[in-house]
């Protein structure tokens, strides 16, 4: 029988980390509310761009040099937004599983000539990628500690800009898509080259419209906007996602600690109840020896 | 004068909501004012100032370029980023201004870095100007 101060001793451990995953959890789900307000604030912006777009599709024409297909897609580059900080269950392996059979299933042969090219945005994926030999051209460390659009922006912008310059045919964003607290999309992107069909156009109202400059300028002009608040979306999904999925695991661990703490317990008073019972049969059995 | 409907909108939510007699706006072949049954119209936005008209009421916006539409007496302004007079931060426009100048004072390194900073330059420059209106 284990000795009844191990014992207690354990119950104490036990419950300081369940102290400890109650407080994450409570934080999570404070944090978890304010990105997903900041996932609810963002979208008027980001609907209204991609209408403007649906009404301008029709400008688009093989010049717009956002648009340019390749005719094979040779270099890639793929942005992975993951998280900066762990215990959130399996919120990251998840989506590098996710992502490494999409990886195998769509870009092995790029991948076998060194011509994919990943972006990780998250302490998580750069450490999960580097280890593994994929080709990482550049990493985010710390992106989540002060979420901006101007760093989600900046991200955008130089991977939009090597696209132009023909360094990648084609870019990619993968990344958890919030769902709900409990549940996470794993989902694969293409942003360029932009595909413009799918914005169709809602034809409710074929107004005329005066453009300045012109049309294709404005598309033009647009279209970097549009991308960047692509990503932008997608890190406050993530950033969400994650609040969400490390709230479900402290939840579960908390849950896991008062279990432990109760199977302890069970052990711990019948440890002492079998000391006592020692106890008093010893006591019983000198007062016989006595009255003999 | 009859009012309409403004909106102005960023990626970190809408800066702007509600009804006016006048906008005016910096837009890419110039400045322009928008009132009642403004003509259907999609232009770019140059880094300005947008000035919000409410019958005698005005208020100020700095905005980084963008992008608006104006359709049936709906005018909607599409900003990566836009801030009311009150809420510049002064401090850290100058300061902004300050690295951006530097950088340019720097030797020359290559065009985009250079385009970078001269944008950086008038975004701060138009900051202070709204802050000091």
């Amino acid at each position: 029988m284990a000795n009844l101060r191990d014992i207690r001793d354990r119950i104490a451990s036990v419950k300081n980390t369940q102290q400890i995953t109650k407080a994450m959890k409570m934080v999570a789900a404070a944090r978890l509310k304010k990105a997903q307000d900041r996932v609810v604030a963002t979208r008027p912006y980001a609907a209204s761009i991609a209408k403007v777009i649906g009404k301008l599709a029709s400008e688009a024409s093989s010049e717009n040099p956002y648009l340019r297909t390749a005719e094979q897609q040779d270099k890639i580059l793929l942005i992975i937004v993951s998280s900066d900080r762990g215990l959130c269950g399996g919120f990251n392996t998840n989506l590098f599983r996710f992502i490494e059979d999409q990886i195998k299933t769509n870009f092995s042969q790029q991948q076998e000539n060194g011509t994919l090219e990943l972006v990780c945005i998250g302490r998580k994926s750069f450490d999960h990628f580097r280890k593994r030999g994929y080709n990482v051209k550049r990493s985010h460390v710390g992106f989540f500690d002060k979420l901006q659009f101007d760093s989600a922006a900046a991200v955008m912008r130089t991977a939009t800009q090597e696209f132009l310059n023909s360094e990648h045919d084609a870019v990619y964003l993968a990344f958890n898509e919030f769902k709900s607290v409990i549940t996470q999309n794993r989902v694969m992107t293409q942003l360029l080259p932009l595909d413009v069909s799918y914005q169709d156009d809602t034809g409710d109202d074929n107004t005329n419209y005066i453009y300045e400059p012109s049309a294709k300028a404005i598309l033009e002009s647009i279209i970097p906007l549009h991308l960047n608040t692509q990503i932008w979306k997608a890190t406050l999904e993530s950033n969400a996602s994650e609040h969400g999925a490390r709230m479900a695991a402290m939840d579960n661990a908390t849950e896991n600690a008062s279990e432990i703490m109760r199977q302890l317990k069970l052990k711990y008073n019948q440890a002492r109840q079998a000391a006592i019972t020692t106890e008093i049969s010893e006591i019983v059995s000198g007062a016989e020896a006595l009255s003999n | 004068m009859k009012p309409f409907e403004v909106q102005i909108l960023t990626p970190n939510g809408s800066v702007f909501n509600g009804t006016v007699t006048g906008i005016k706006l910096p837009g890419t072949e110039g400045n322009f004012e928008v009132l009642y049954n403004h003509a259907s119209l999609m232009s770019g936005l140059e880094v300005g100032v947008i000035t919000i008209k409410n019958d005698s009421k005005v208020d100020y916006i700095a905005v980084s370029g963008g992008f608006v539409e104006v359709n049936s007496n709906k005018v909607t302004v599409l900003a990566e980023s836009a801030e009311p007079k009150e809420e510049i931060d002064l401090q850290r426009a100058l300061e902004s201004k300050k690295r951006a100048e530097e950088r340019l004072a720097a030797e020359k390194k290559n065009a985009v870095d250079q385009i970078r900073a001269e944008l950086a330059l008038s975004r701060a420059m138009n900051r202070i100007k709204v802050a000091q209106q």
